[in-house]
């Protein structure tokens, strides 16, 4: 199956030859696979080596003079190790960028913590103006990375080997519902590649089910909608747990008190209970440490994040009994 | 080459009616200036107010709540100012793709970015020292201020840094205005401007890949090398 990663090569190299304000910069990941077109531009094609703060740095650079430069590296060097270049570089400066990772949360389980950035959402999340943008197929990456292309804003792509079977009509920055009742039990609202086997696992269950490909800014109008209705909500994100659980209480909460929350500990201990009494789960990938290699798969299923453990885990939250990883 | 639309998404924002016109110093200059090391901005700022960027009345209130003038400069806030600095190390890898969008524009302009010799302990100039070098940005001039306040020193010297990545190095008495004019206008044609590739490879004696035969497309800049002006001024107190 083609990868994200082929597609934003692919549609990179073509947005660098029909757009002279596209600019590449690269700090070695991916400077094999781009080598025809950093050889082709090389006035605005740009590897600097394994010089993160440089990548970073330089593109910026090239952004105050007018160019829409693309990053690219694995997740943790683009996002983590230069944090404070797209900070102060692009945010503070005034500037935007594309920034488009691999890796995500445990693509390389072999390759241990080093390679792996379950934080990233969560990390850019902290700087204002950015959207960040998690894909499910190689379709929608292309489709995201040319609608940034156009834009001079800052935006991130996360590129994941884990996607879905098909590509959805996504639209940027706004959720797309799959399925809606009017008496659902639940709203369930799916990220990028964990849409496939959310589907699965609410297959037979009364929940609306939504998808999301940009998660900043989220959707204001699901948002609402989840307001409105006061359902509980699920969020299944394929990045650290409870990254998005905020914008959703937050949305709940602006549309104001109605009653007393449920209050049970062990609930509160997991979820968040808004004040109108609308609960939010927030299921991904655990803040601790996780020592071991072997499968993407694998390390689903430890997180509980594969079918069976997203379909327990919600199930056990609708029925107010267990909540627990496993 | 076509121009790309500037493409700064905040504009400035306190500057009013009554704001200075003059915004871009590169159309009025030819020259970008990048103060890296944003630390003790008053010189700066009277500089500015000097040339007509901003209103000399500013300096009366500077860091109140209200000025635009902070204690480390704001680009979106002051008209003139290319960088927001503060943090050390952000400036030269920001010049270094300033120079880089420069020739890949066409431009003669020159970008200058101005460090301290204790700001050079951040490691990210050493990543834009050698690919600056490497691309041979001969628009790219640094000027280091020398005034002992390393913790750990340089043996041998802040411009060796600089040599040893294909840069030009001057080093300079600081407070010897004429010394420092020449030393900065070591023109680009006495730094090797227009070599190619292969040439500037060998310059540097760059065990560096051959790529191969080029596709047919943008032919690759010519490259030079980038000057670096060490000024030595008197040593710093405590800090």
């Amino acid at each position: 199956m083609p990868t994200m990663r082929d597609r934003f090569y692919a549609v990179t190299s073509e947005l660098l030859a029909s757009d002279p304000r596209t600019a590449l910069v690269l700090a070695d990941v991916g400077a094999s696979r781009m080598r025809t077109t950093l050889e082709r531009f090389p006035d605005r094609a740009i590897n600097v080596g394994i010089r993160e703060q440089a990548m970073v740095g330089v593109a910026a650079g090239l952004a105050m003079e007018g160019f829409r430069p693309i990053l690219h590296s694995y997740a943790p060097f683009l996002v983590e190790r230069a944090f404070e270049q797209l900070k102060l570089d692009l945010s503070y400066q005034g500037v935007g960028a594309i920034l488009a990772s691999v890796g995500a949360s445990y693509d390389w389980p072999e390759g241990g913590r080093t390679h792996q950035a379950p934080g990233d959402i969560a990390i850019l999340d902290s700087l204002p103006d950015w959207s960040l943008h998690v894909p499910g197929h190689p379709d929608e990456v292309e489709m995201l990375l040319r609608h940034e292309a156009k834009r001079i804003l800052p935006a991130y792509l996360r590129l994941s080997t884990r996607q879905n079977e098909r590509a959805h009509l996504i639209e940027p920055g706004r959720i797309v519902p799959l399925r809606s009742y009017s008496d659902a039990d639940a709203t369930i609202i799916a990220v990028g590649p964990m849409l496939d086997r959310t589907i699965e696992a609410v297959r037979d269950l009364h929940v609306d089910l939504f998808y999301a490909t940009t998660v900043r800014p989220l959707d204001v109008d699901a948002l609402a909608y989840i307001a409105r209705n006061r359902r509980d909500v699920v969020l299944v994100e394929p990045y650290l747990e409870g990254t998005s659980s905020r914008e959703v209480t937050q949305a709940v909460a602006n549309v104001g008190h109605s009653g007393p929350g449920r209050t049970d500990p062990i609930q509160r201990m997991h979820a968040d209970v808004t004040r109108s009494g609308t609960r939010v789960l927030g299921l991904g990938v655990p803040r601790a440490e996780h020592r071991h290699y072997g499968s993407g798969e694998e390390h689903d299923t430890a997180h509980g994040l594969d079918t069976s453990g997203i379909r327990r885990r919600i199930e056990g939250f609708l029925t107010g009994t267990s909540l627990s990883t496993t | 080459m076509p121009q790309p639309p500037h493409s700064t998404f905040s504009g400035c924002s306190t500057t009013g009616s009554s704001g200075p016109s003059r915004r871009n110093p590169i159309a009025t200059t030819g020259t970008s200036f990048l103060l890296s090391k944003g630390h003790g901005p008053t010189a700066y700022y009277a500089v500015l107010a000097a040339k007509g960027f901003i209103p000399p009345d500013w300096l009366d209130d500077f860091g109140s709540y209200e000025s635009p003038l902070g204690h480390h400069p704001d680009r979106l806030l002051i008209p003139g100012v290319e960088i927001s600095s503060g943090s050390l190390g952000h400036g030269l890898p920001i010049a270094v793709g300033r120079a880089l969008a420069l020739r890949a524009l066409g431009s003669a302009a020159r970008v200058v970015v101005l460090i301290g010799d204790a700001e050079l302990d951040e490691g990210s100039n050493h990543e834009a020292i050698a690919v600056a070098g490497r691309l041979g940005l001969d628009n790219l001039t640094v000027v280091a201020i020398d005034n002992g306040s390393a913790s750990h020193g340089w043996p041998g010297g802040i411009a060796r840094r600089f040599e040893t990545e294909g840069w030009v190095g001057r080093t300079v008495d600081g407070h010897d205005h004429d010394e420092l004019e020449r030393a900065l206008s070591v023109p680009p044609t006495q730094r090797g401007a227009g070599q190619t590739r292969a040439k500037h490879d060998a310059r540097l004696g760059s065990a560096r890949a051959s790529l191969g035969p080029l596709p047919k497309a943008t032919p690759p800049p010519t490259l030079g090398a980038p000057l670096a002006v060490v000024a030595r001024v008197r040593q710093k107190g405590d800090h």
